[in-house]
């Protein structure tokens, strides 16, 4: 329920205070998507590096090969692969991910889809951008440090990321690039708390709000609790580099009173777990409302998707210990986070099921949101259920550090939340720029994706189940990785056919954005929540008169309505027979 | 945002509870930040042999008796400064935080002067790195005091911001607490 009701904003007058520094939730959304859409772009341009050096390890990187390695003749050099691999995963997670769900359509869907004229705290949501800003030029000036960017992997472990690792400044960029980007996305976090907590309209309990709204609260709360652990880790990692200090260091390389390289893995993964989360929930609660929306039904058992949600959210604190297994833990702490990270697949089981039950039987409509949101079905599902085989401890020290893991993880929470992302993009299209993009191009766009995105994961699962490791430079000197050149060419030209899709994706979006005439309606997609009941694109103050909502997000097909609409807005009266 | 300066009754209960909400979480996040360290802490105290480690001096007492004192009457001094919005008390609140700054730097020369750096092994360390993070954090609000200094000093204390005053203070009780807590987990046990 609104604490208050918000001023409207002035209509601002310059270019700077419109769309630079402007503290309109909308604009900042529409910052942060930009921002993301330029790191999925060089983090998306790395991975084809590394699939390339994984496919064709002793040929020239086309086309920009040349030209960034030539002293090698365009080969890509080992020491330049492992500083692929870690910028490719710092980039994607934090620069690419975290700012399109979490910034764009957080900052953009929640004070819409709560029925608020603006976050609680604008100005902190603007420092929280620019802060991001800053965060993306440090990690990019590391790439053209000396010795060039950080090397150890993106969940950067001691000895690996200490100076005896890594003795260049690169590493100390990326320190201070995550920390700085923590700040910045904890500022994030308590704003969007804050607001959905005293910014609800009149008349919405938790339950009425949209499950997208329950998805980015749930991540908002898991980035302040779990940030701040990571900040701690970086914080005292960066010390250990540049004062000296001895946390991480062990052996002959600390001078009295050792310490401990594993208390770094320890502490990122407390925070490391929860990230995961924190990265699918945005997704998870966009395709709880989607396939609803699609499907012309009722989510069916939203509450229940919600609470499971959140149980979600709560057992991801206590499951971290899984990705240590094979740092010789006591075997009485491996079987219970075994048994606690097992536990997650209930509450995992139950909005599945959900999802299933909302498409069922419904009249779906295959636009591409919903397109993208039954790929999100699809590509979860399958990355969850390999998500067992490494919880398990017996399989996961099998396992441990193979390329299963690298094609269990992006199933999860790299193709799940890209296409989760995409979705989000093509639906909300009209009410963040006021245009639709092209819908053949779109849907041609999510066919390749899909293809090659499942010819790249699968193709991983299957050479890591042989036996192939991640993060090492070409895998085809050892012997019995050999007969596996086929499979991991077939995988590269999955990536380069996923990566050259995007290309449509670029096109159709820069098209639409700029040059599109054609204005999009208030509702092209007749759905009920709030943000449909303003004129596309939003204005700046959102809602003229603060809306009262009077029933929920999902009210289709109601047999009883009379209207000549198969669904009702949030602002009227749920009709009964 | 709420741009009017006084509110009626119904909307100050209602700034205060936005406040209190948003610190309720500000605080969370640095009791994490903190949290961690402790973690750590009790991590590399607990694993080592013996601690301090061979060859460590025990460590000068007077700097922190003098920087617990300062702080924690800082507190009371913060705490009469919200009930009567006075300028001598946040002024003494300001004054007693700076002397506390001072002790913290008197303490780092202690050391100095003892031979223990940042670099002669784990226990110097986890010093350094509390006192720090710690003495970062103070700098941050000690500069928020500068706000409510200006407002009292101008007359212009206004329902929002006392709000505002409340929320710093909540920041300086926790700074303080984080003190204790190092006191004694760091220099007495």
């Amino acid at each position: 329920m609104a604490f208050f009701e918000q001023h409207m904003h002035p209509v601002p007058k310059t270019f700077l205070s419109k769309y630079i520094f402007s503290f309109d939730h909308k604009v900042i959304g529409k910052q942060f998507l930009w921002y993301g859409i330029f790191f999925l772009g060089i983090g998306g341009i790395m991975a084809l590096m590394i699939r390339w050096a994984l496919a064709f390890p002793d040929q020239a990187f086309p086309i920009i090969g040349q030209f960034m390695f030539p002293e090698t003749g365009g080969i890509i050099p080992p020491d330049t692969y492992a500083m692929l691999f870690t910028m490719h995963g710092t980039i994607m997670i934090f620069y690419a991910i975290t700012p399109i769900l979490i910034g764009a359509f957080g900052n953009f869907c929640i004070p819409l889809m709560i029925g608020a004229r603006d976050m609680v705290f604008p100005l902190l949501n603007m420092l929280s951008f620019w802060l991001a800003i800053i965060s993306g030029l440090l990690l990019v000036g590391s790439l053209f440090t000396p010795l060039g960017a950080a090397a150890g992997g993106w969940t950067s472990y001691p000895t690996l990321s200490t100076l005896i690792g890594s003795p260049g400044t690169g590493q100390t960029l990326w320190a201070l690039a995550i920390f700085v980007l923590g700040v910045s996305s904890t500022m994030g976090a308590i704003n969007y708390i804050t607001t959905i907590i005293v910014l609800r309209a009149p008349g919405m309990g938790y339950f009425d709000m949209p499950l997208t709204v329950w998805g980015l609260w749930l991540t908002a709360i898991l980035n302040a609790i779990f940030l701040p652990v990571l900040g701690a880790g970086v914080l005292l990692l960066i010390f250990d580099r540049v004062f000296g200090t001895q946390f991480f260091l062990a052996g002959a390389a600390a001078t009295s009173g050792a310490g401990d390289p594993v208390l770094f893995q320890h502490v990122f993964w407390i925070f490391g777990h929860p990230e995961v989360y924190i990265l699918i929930l945005p997704a998870w609660g966009i395709v709880s409302d989607l396939l609803s929306f699609f499907a012309r039904k009722p989510a069916f058992g939203a509450k229940a998707t919600a609470l499971s949600m959140t149980a979600v959210t709560v057992l991801s604190t206590l499951v971290y210990g899984h990705h240590m297994f094979t740092t010789q833990m006591s075997p009485l702490l491996t079987q219970s986070f075994m048994t606690l990270t097992m536990t997650i697949s209930i509450p995992s089981a139950i909005f599945f099921a959900n999802w299933l039950g909302t498409i069922w039987r419904g009249s779906i409509r295959f636009d591409s949101p919903m397109l993208f949101s039954l790929g999100v079905v699809f590509v979860f599902g399958l990355g969850g259920l390999t998500g067992l085989y490494l919880a398990t401890v017996t399989t996961d020290l099998y396992l441990h550090d193979t390329y299963f893991v690298v094609g269990h993880f992006h199933y999860t929470m790299a193709a799940s939340v890209l296409l989760g992302g995409f979705a989000a993009i093509y639906f909300w299209m009209p009410k963040m720029f006021g245009v639709m993009c092209n819908e053949t191009l779109a849907k041609w766009h999510f066919w390749l994706t899909m293809l090659g995105l499942n010819g790249v994961f699968m193709g991983m699962m299957v050479v890591g189940y042989a036996g192939m490791h991640r993060r090492i430079y070409n895998p085809f000197i050892y012997e019995h990785l050999q007969r596996l050149i086929p499979i991991n060419e077939f995988i590269t030209w999955s990536a380069i056919l996923m990566g050259l899709s995007q290309i449509i994706f670029v096109v159709n979006f820069v098209h639409t954005v700029f040059f599109k005439k054609e204005k999009a309606t208030q509702n092209p997609w007749n759905v009920g929540t709030l943000e449909w009941t303003i004129p596309s694109p939003a204005p700046n103050y959102n809602f003229k008169e603060i809306p009262v909502v009077k029933c929920g997000p999902h009210e289709f097909s109601n047999p009883n309505l009379t209207t000549g609409r198969d669904f009702q807005y949030q602002t009227e009266e749920l009709v009964k027979a | 945002m709420m741009t009017k300066t006084q509110l009626i009754p119904g909307e100050i209960r209602q700034a205060k509870a936005i406040g209190s909400i948003a610190m309720v979480f500000v605080l969370v996040s640095f009791s994490m930040l903190f949290a961690t360290l402790f973690m750590g802490y009790a991590a590399l105290r607990t694993s080592a042999p013996v601690w301090p480690p061979m060859g460590m001096d025990n460590l000068p007492m007077l700097y922190p008796i003098l920087s617990t004192i300062f702080i924690a009457i800082s507190s009371l001094c913060w705490n009469m400064f919200e009930k009567t919005l006075k300028l001598s008390w946040v002024l003494a609140t300001l004054v007693l935080g700076l002397a506390f700054t001072a002790s913290q730097f008197g303490l780092w020369s202690e050391l100095k002067l003892h031979g223990i750096l940042a670099g002669t092994g784990v226990f110097a360390s986890v010093i350094y790195t509390f006192t720090w993070i710690h003495m970062a954090h103070i700098a941050v609000a000690l500069a928020l005091l500068i706000w409510p200094i200006v407002w009292v000093k101008k007359e212009q204390v206004t329902d929002i911001r006392a709000v505002k005053i409340t929320s710093i203070g909540k920041f300086w009780h926790f700074l303080g607490i984080i003190w204790a807590l190092m006191f004694v987990t760091l220099f007495v046990l």
